[in-house]
């Protein structure tokens, strides 16, 4: 039985809560009531701009958002983004993932919602973009976007990583320029609002 | 049966009608019926570089249309009695033929030659459509510079695009002495860029200005370091095992001299 578990993200457009196993609306207003007591006045003057993992009608849109406006002085976005399914978006590690066994080339786009492993290169000039990770069987040398729907846990790895930028959810980060070739698989990842590149293999 | 190879590269000036004009004499010269097509209507210079700009009377879009025979169209080399040339139409443009209708041209074309080779204009719009829509094969030039190998790969993606798989590299215009100085890319790079089979590399020579100002295509220049090295790709388009160039030859006195001594 899985627990019942209601979390805080906060990203550029605003507050989203992700909500696990509620089985009704009321067990899940009950405990955003709760969640909302202990944070105190943490939240207040936020907006939330979305509900993932449970599904919610326009009348219980309209309660919740009076509940959230008048009691916490949180504003509700209208209209709500809604998704009944909490993985997306936010939880890519088990995501639908897409096998391109091909290089891709200047001039092509390949695009997915879930994780993309290519193998092959990926040439400068062509584009991947992908809601989860991207692995790259070769050298990635364009430009990769990972955790397009702003999953910032999203990674990118390649075994040559020399792209010409790379986006994980909303940070963006051009190569730098006069850098050393890289000696093995690399993976770039997101923390604190920073993007990093550390070897995936540690040899010392 | 004939085979119709296309010639292109994306990037404009890198060498197709070089290119083109060359392999197709070395293969007429080899004993194979040759038809050299341009597809660049509007701007046609394969004429010119072949020297046969004068005898123009019919042109590839004449053919199309219907105003004249295919046969009244081609014109024979004057060296070459097995070298034929298909040129295109100076004033009018790329709109002037379909892609279908050129289809058609090369079915009609390759049941009379051996090769038909297809000089493809600059760009990917519809002039690069109408030259590849007839081709089986495909061939992509492209020089050191990154911006031309940038093209090459869209190209070869465009090509893998339209059924055009495993299209063969010609490395044109490479400069060995910047090469080993490292300021020019040197072939393996390039060859892990583009991860297409590598048809011939082609130095950068004088000799390829002049005659080709001259409408004498270098391969019949046996001094002609770049006619030896385009005679070897059309070699290598036959079938024969043919050992890539040594580019090096073109030493100057001193480093004879030296070599010499460090010889003994």
């Amino acid at each position: 039985m899985q627990e019942n578990t209601l979390e805080f993200k906060g990203r550029r457009e605003g507050l989203f809560a992700v909500a696990k196993g509620f089985k009704d609306f009321t067990g899940f207003l009950k405990e955003m009531e709760n969640k909302l007591d202990v944070a105190g006045d943490f939240f207040c003057g936020a907006c939330l701009a979305g509900v993932y993992g449970i599904n919610i009608t326009k009348d219980q849109e309209e309660v919740l958002r009076d509940l959230l406006e008048d009691k916490y002085n949180i504003s509700v976005r209208n209209p709500l983004v809604k998704r009944n399914n909490s993985d997306q978006g936010l939880d890519m590690e088990e995501a639908p993932t897409r096998f391109v066994q091909s290089t891709i080339r200047s001039g092509q786009k390949m695009s997915y919602h879930g994780n993309i492993i290519v193998l092959g290169d990926v040439n400068a000039g062509a584009e991947i973009e992908a809601g989860g990770n991207i692995v790259v069987f070769g050298t990635l040398r364009g430009v990769a976007k990972a955790g397009t729907n702003g999953y910032c846990k999203a990674f990118i790895a390649a075994m040559s990583l020399r792209p010409t930028q790379l986006k994980i959810g909303e940070i963006a980060a051009r190569w730098p320029e006069n850098i050393s070739e890289p000696s093995g698989p690399e993976t770039a990842y997101v923390e604190d609002g920073k993007m990093y590149v550390k070897p995936i293999f540690c040899t010392k | 049966m004939g085979e119709v190879i296309v010639i292109t590269s994306g990037k404009g000036g890198v060498g197709k009608t070089t290119t083109t004009a060359n392999i197709g004499t070395s293969l007429a010269v080899n004993g194979k019926k040759v038809v050299l097509v341009d597809a660049d209507i509007g701007l046609r210079n394969l004429d010119v570089v072949m020297g046969l700009e004068n005898r123009i009377v019919y042109d590839v879009v004449d053919v199309v249309e219907g105003v004249c025979r295919l046969k009244q169209a081609l014109i024979k080399d004057k060296r070459y009695p097995d070298l034929y040339l298909l040129p295109a139409a100076q004033t009018r443009d790329k709109s002037a033929v379909s892609p279908a209708q050129m289809q058609e041209l090369c079915e009609r074309l390759k049941e009379e030659f051996d090769f038909v080779l297809i000089d493809c204009p600059a760009g990917i719009e519809q002039g690069f459509r109408n030259a590849i829509a007839g081709a089986q094969k495909a061939i992509v030039v492209t020089t050191p510079e990154i911006s031309a190998v940038r093209d090459a790969d869209r190209i070869i993606g465009l090509l893998e695009a339209s059924e055009l798989r495993n299209p063969k590299l010609i490395i044109n215009r490479v400069r060995v002495d910047m090469v080993k100085k490292g300021d020019m890319m040197n072939t393996e790079d390039m060859i892990d860029i583009l991860a297409v089979d590598l048809l011939g590399v082609v130095p950068d020579d004088e000799s390829i200005v002049v005659s080709t100002n001259k409408g004498e295509p270098a391969v019949s220049d046996n001094k002609s370091l770049a006619g030896r090295a385009f005679n070897n790709i059309a070699l290598r388009i036959l079938g024969h095992d043919v050992p890539f160039l040594d580019l090096e030859v073109e030493e100057g006195f001193i480093a004879k001299l030296i070599k010499l001594i460090s010889k003994r």
